[in-house]
């Protein structure tokens, strides 16, 4: 394997890193240490693919492949030793919630602190594949054609999997979530 | 009306990550060897089963003595033995230098130029044309003008200059001119005079007044009378703070940061505070560079331990997580 470079690695690093994270957070509850370690698999394979990146049509739908299929794999890996042992203890997992590092006031990062946690509250009980979609849909900001061609998936079946998650979301949030397209 | 959905996803798009993270995974990209296995499990048992067999069939047979067949010694004589050929490191600019530590700052990549400062003990590498320096500095302001050329502008700076290939490289300090070979050696900024303690190799040294001489290592050079500081131009709060607005009208953060490492040397008292403030705002909040935005801050509680921004110093540092 070509060694890569690890300044381009940076630069791709710095430039995505905050995105990684942010979706690394949301898929488990908020758990800062899950998250930054889901981040770090993310770049090291993106580093052990290097040779592949100039194939690719682009390298941030690779990272957010990437970060999608760690997250989803560590979810379904702890979801069976999880449902076991809650099954067992009769007890829900914690609820994280991690804020950013960023510059907010004590009062915005209480508010914020206080979105985030409903928003986990509601992603948890989303199916891992509706939860990707609303994710990248809802929070990222990505387009339908564009989760399709990132997940190598259809625009119908992407479609459905927003309808299904909406419902849900709809309970927590009070409203139907809305169709932006 | 913001609805719930928007004001989560605002809250999650706020989110950034952590300054130690950073450096963690940038520590395991830098490392050589990644983890994760190169064989699949079931590799494992279908490899060494057989290995196992083997080496079970090898064993269960008797061994048979074997008798050792030695040559007969002649006497050939004293043998000279040849050192193994050296290769020596080939190196062009093209190549990359030795990968820094974590906490260290790379000042100027291959053909880079201008003007840079070095704050709170960095360890910093430069690239110079087939020379390659590292500097260690408290505090201090460098200006890289072409290849072969550095000027320093202020502070104290210990240099560890490494030729790679025949090179010359030139550093001038408020008038004078050194002419290094590899080695070690600081060279501080006084008002009035510069001062150049070699600690290894030598230095050749030349003042407008005087003819070139030699410092070698274990001696200390001062020049004086002929030092004659660049001049000075006279900043105002109102002049600074109308650049620094332009720099911001511009979305130039990069440019503004640079700006400011240039004049804080040359101003003083609460003005220089306060663009250290400026300074480490903007590293923080425009650029994402918490660490360089923490050395900034630490910089202006060393030099301001009671300033009247101390408050704000304090904040931004809570803010930013600074250790």
């Amino acid at each position: 394997m070509r060694q890569a470079s690890s300044d381009t690695i940076a630069e791709l690093y710095l430039a995505h890193k905050d995105m990684v994270y942010r979706v690394c957070l949301r898929f488990r509850r908020g758990d800062p240490e899950w998250a930054a370690d889901r981040m770090q698999e993310v770049f090291l394979r993106l580093a052990e693919r290097w040779d592949q990146l100039p194939e690719m049509d682009s390298p941030k739908a690779f990272i957010y492949r990437t970060t999608m299929n760690v997250c989803i794999n560590q979810v379904r890996r702890e979801q069976n030793l999880v449902t076991l042992l809650n099954r067992f203890f009769h007890k829900e997992p914690s609820v994280y919630t991690a804020g950013g590092t960023d510059f907010v006031q004590p009062e915005k990062a209480a508010s914020d602190a206080q979105w985030l946690e409903r928003l986990d509250g509601a992603l948890a009980t989303l199916p891992v594949k509706q939860r990707v979609v609303v994710i990248m849909y809802y929070l990222e900001d990505v387009d339908i054609p564009e989760i399709g061609r990132i997940l190598h998936l259809n625009k119908g079946s992407v479609s459905r999997r927003l309808k299904a998650a909406r419902k849900q979301l709809a309970m927590f949030f009070g409203e139907p979530a809305p169709e932006k397209d | 009306m913001t609805t719930p959905l928007e004001r989560a996803r605002a809250a999650h798009q706020e989110v950034r990550t952590p300054a130690a993270l950073d450096q963690r995974v940038i520590a395991a990209l830098r490392a050589p060897h990644r983890r994760g296995a190169r064989f699949a499990s079931w590799w494992v048992p279908a490899v060494t089963s057989p290995l196992v067999l083997l080496l079970w069939f090898v064993l269960r047979t008797p061994l048979t003595p074997i008798r050792p067949v030695l040559p007969a010694v002649a006497d050939a004589g004293p043998t000279e033995v040849a050192e193994a050929p050296v290769e020596r490191e080939s190196w062009s600019a093209a190549d990359r230098l030795p990968e820094p530590q974590i906490n260290h700052v790379t000042l100027w990549g291959p053909g880079e130029t201008g003007i840079q400062s070095l704050l709170d003990e960095t360890v910093s590498y430069g690239v110079f044309s087939g020379v390659q320096v590292s500097l260690r500095s408290d505090f201090a302001t460098i200006d890289k003008r072409s290849e072969q050329h550095v000027v320093m502008l202020a502070g104290h700076l210990d240099w560890n200059v490494r030729y790679l290939e025949t090179a010359q490289l030139t550093i001038e300090v408020l008038g004078v001119i050194y002419e290094v070979s590899p080695g070690r050696f600081s060279l501080q900024v006084q008002p009035n005079q510069v001062q150049l303690d070699v600690r290894q190799g030598q230095v050749v040294v030349r003042t407008p007044r005087e003819p070139a001489r030699t410092v070698v290592a274990g001696s200390r050079f001062v020049a004086r009378a002929a030092v004659t500081p660049p001049p000075r131009v006279r900043w105002t709060r109102a002049e600074l703070e109308r650049r620094l607005e332009a720099f911001s009208k511009a979305q130039q953060h990069e440019q503004a940061a640079v700006f400011i490492r240039s004049v804080v040397p040359q101003v003083s008292g609460a003005l220089r505070e306060s663009l250290l403030v400026d300074l480490a705002a903007i590293y923080g909040q425009y650029l994402h560079d918490w660490d360089r935005a923490c050395a900034t801050l630490s910089w202006a509680t060393r030099e301001f331990p009671a300033g009247t921004l101390s408050e704000g110093i304090a904040h931004l540092r809570d803010r930013y997580r600074c250790p």
